[in-house]
């Protein structure tokens, strides 16, 4: 609470009042006031600075990321006002004393410039690269994430600064390169393939982590040299910059336009991907290292959890997979899908028997009607032998009756032949 | 011209101001007490692994038969969809007569690393949709999907469609491959594989960041920056410190899940080839034939609208709506805007089918 504070709130706004009013009244009796006045020179950050410090405490817990946010960005804020006015009074200052202003302002642009990119230790420079958000926040998760499961405490690469290192790093790589290209002998041959490996892979991040800083320390000139351009647009249009917010807000827009420009490239997708890539594979790489070790010591390895986390994931499913069985609702869907099924089939069964029955119906009335016939044939014959027929013994069957026994055998179908055969038989049999 | 004309004594006072709005800014922050979220009462009614169904008490007595139930995404947490009090899709939707259900997938840690899309579409998603249809008697239920969340809706309704009444879709990505897709663009070289195995479980961390990464000096910034305006408001100092809390509240993702969308989405934009195989059965958006609203900003950095509108072209459905709300991908959910628009239009829509 602000109780708890020695420099409380009330404090802190009546004696910044008193500085403030201390410095309007030296100002007052200055010449009159003006974009190039020694006012500018006042420390706002540090003044803000030592009252975070001592309010810090004073923030509730639930609140103090988000103060400390705000804090971070009031100090940057008032550091890029600190800064700025400082240019915009050597402009002036020049200006006044004959010199194009835009000439001058040119020139400072250059010199920024070279700051991103050769690492000056301008003051502005540093300022606008704290303003740019990424040069601090990308690289410190990822160095987290390396450093997460790292051999060594934090990412030791971080330290290794990429400015002005290009050349220099080249000449290491290569001297490494060759270094570690040498083939591997002896006894601890795999162990010593290993170590080149790890440190072929170290290489390959460093010079990851180095592309994707000059790529930002790049993007930065970028974001510097739409300021610039928009700076002058505005003069021309006869447009004024009146606060200090409305430079900040010009350079969030100038950082902002830059930096879209430059993700979308395909440069920056292959910067991207060599960066993540080359950490997980020289994390990877330690994660084997450890588990040597712990493997050694009869301890859990990555390798063997990696194993145990996939076999439980298959017994939750298989699990699932069973408790879905055993619901209720799902036994009843299975019991009316089955007794459905039984109900169609046993439709087909029944119909399929009807069908059969009426064939062997028929087929039972055929050989009736076959047995009828051979029994009149039977009959006709034995008259004939016994000189009864209706022509007389000697005489011919009548052609009707012949026409009907051969037309019954042709209807008896296959099962009617042996009929037939026995019946020429028997004609044969009897010398007919 | 010389375009600077920032006086001295103007710049002292601008500095000035700021400086008292931070003091007052801190004497709020002591007076605004604990940050709570998720405004609407609700109770559990079914739980699996880390998994909690919740049923929203309802705000009316006449009730539309069908049950809604959204489908979250795994990132970040669901209360942002009842955040608070006027700024909650929750109660609007409640306020318009639907019974609403959420799923909330918890928080998975090192146990839950294999869990795979097939597990939380054809297994979570899929048991939830059978509760819910039980404990309504019910064939079919709505399904109203939220980013990632949507995109599991769609999977799950092309291969479930006989459980799926009426399927809305919020901000969902479905083309992954826009030209505006910066998400899209950035993952699409990276050696998944090799992360995922590397990792283990992705650290909420991470995605904090790459979402910070869309807009690194206006989010990381300039909002601090603005925000000083009005923290002599405790209702809004609050109300933004809520949003915070949300923004980072950013649940670790299972590796496994997490590898299988990156690279079957995001690299390989297999939703709108129709190749995705989610466990044994392929996902074929021709089989979404239920009504279908479709609802995207047009302002949304993380998901274009482009990447939402393509579903038009691939669903089966004869009845397809679509709506565009004018703002971002947050805001679509938490803006007085979006209060205004969102939820009537979806009970509405639902009301008539």
């Amino acid at each position: 609470m602000t109780d708890s504070n020695p420099v409380g709130n009330d404090d802190w706004m009546a004696s910044q009042k008193t500085f403030w009013d201390a410095w309007s009244q030296i100002l007052s009796q200055s010449m009159a006031p003006s974009p190039g006045s020694q006012a500018f020179a006042v420390p706002w950050t540090a003044a803000l600075d030592l009252w975070a410090k001592t309010a810090a405490p004073a923030a509730p817990a639930a609140g103090e990321d988000f103060f400390q946010s705000i804090i971070r960005q009031g100090k940057t804020f008032l550091r890029l006002g600190e800064e700025f006015t400082k240019l915009t009074r050597n402009l002036a200052e020049g200006a006044q004393a004959g010199s194009n202003w835009k000439d001058l302002f040119a020139a400072k642009v250059n010199e920024l410039k070279a700051g991103f990119t050769h690492g000056s230790a301008s003051d502005v420079t540093s300022t606008l690269r704290s303003l740019l958000p990424f040069f601090e926040l990308p690289m410190d998760v990822w160095s987290r994430m390396f450093s997460s499961s790292s051999l060594l405490p934090g990412d030791f690469l971080r330290s290794v600064k990429p400015v002005g290192l290009g050349d220099v790093a080249g000449q290491i790589h290569e001297g490494l390169d060759q270094f570690l290209s040498m083939p591997a002998v002896g006894y601890m041959r795999e162990w010593q393939e290993r170590t080149q490996g790890g440190m072929r892979l170290t290489m390959d991040y460093q010079k990851a982590q180095q592309e994707y800083s000059q790529a930002h320390g790049r993007l930065g000139v970028d974001a510097l040299e739409r300021l610039a351009a928009k700076i002058i647009e505005r003069a021309e249009q006869g447009q004024e910059i009146n606060t200090l917010r409305e430079v900040y807000d010009l350079w969030v827009d100038c950082g902002e336009e830059a930096y879209s420009a430059f993700v979308f490239t395909e440069e920056y997708a292959n910067i991207y991907a060599r960066l993540v890539n080359a950490q997980m594979a020289l994390k990877h790489h330690n994660q084997t290292a450890v588990d040597e070790v712990a493997g050694s010591l009869n301890l859990p390895t990555h390798q063997g959890i990696t194993t145990l986390q996939r076999r439980q994931q298959e017994l939750r499913r298989e699990l699932a997979g069973f408790r879905s069985l055993l619901d209720p609702s799902v036994m009843e869907a299975m019991q009316a899908r089955l007794k459905a099924q039984a109900e169609a089939l046993n439709g087909i069964t029944q119909k399929k028997l009807r069908t059969q029955g009426e064939s062997i119906e028929g087929m039972r009335e055929k050989v009736t009607v076959l047995e009828r016939d051979v029994a009149r044939l039977l009959k006709d014959l034995a008259a004939l032998r016994n000189g009864t027929g209706r022509e007389g013994r000697g005489g011919r069957i009548p052609a009707k009756r012949t026409a009907s026994a051969v037309s019954v055998v042709a209807a008896a179908g296959p099962r009617s032949k042996p009929a037939a055969r026995a019946s020429t038989a028997q004609k044969r049999g009897k010398g007919e | 011209m010389f375009p600077f004309q920032i006086r001295p004594d103007q710049a002292l006072s601008e500095i000035q101001a700021f400086g008292t709005k931070l003091s007052r800014g801190l004497r709020t922050l002591n007076e605004i007490g604990d940050i709570d979220v998720g405004c609407t009462e609700k109770e559990s009614v079914y739980t699996e692994d880390k998994l909690t169904l919740y049923r929203f008490k309802p705000l009316v007595e006449k009730l539309n038969p069908v049950p809604v139930l959204i489908v979250y995404a795994l990132v970040n947490r669901p209360y942002i969809a009842d955040l608070q009090k006027n700024r909650s899709l929750v109660r609007g939707l409640l306020a318009g007569g639907l019974d609403v259900y959420l799923i909330d997938w918890g928080y998975p840690d090192s146990a839950d690393r294999f869990l795979s899309l097939n597990d939380y579409i054809n297994g979570y998603i899929d048991r939830c949709v059978d509760v819910l249809r039980k404990r309504y008697s019910l064939d079919k239920i709505n399904l109203l999907g939220i980013c990632q969340g949507g995109t599991f809706s769609l999977c799950y309704s092309a291969m479930h469609a006989d459980k799926v009444r009426n399927l809305i879709t919020t901000v969902t990505p479905v083309d992954f491959h826009t030209p505006q897709d910066m998400l899209s663009h950035w993952v699409r070289k990276v050696n998944i594989d090799l992360l995922a195995e590397t990792m283990g479980n992705i650290p909420g961390e991470m995605l904090n960041w790459t979402f910070l990464s869309l807009k690194p000096f206006r989010l990381s910034g300039q909002k601090y920056l603005d925000m000083v305006n009005t923290l002599d408001d405790p209702v809004l100092c609050k109300n933004f410190i809520r949003m915070e809390k949300w923004i980072f509240d950013s649940p670790d993702q299972a590796g496994e899940a997490f590898r299988e969308f990156i690279k079957h989405f995001y690299q390989n934009n297999e939703l709108v080839k129709g190749e995705v195989m989610i466990g044994e059965k392929n996902v074929d958006l021709e089989n979404i034939t239920m009504p279908v609203l479709n609802i995207f900003a047009t302002d949304d950095h993380l998901v274009p609208p482009a990447a939402s509108k393509a579903l038009r072209k691939y669903v089966g459905s004869a009845d397809y709506s679509e709506i565009e709300f004018p703002g971002g991908h947050i805001g679509i959910y938490v803006s007085g805007k979006a209060q205004q628009m969102i939820p009537p239009s979806v009970t509405s829509w639902l009301a008539a089918r």
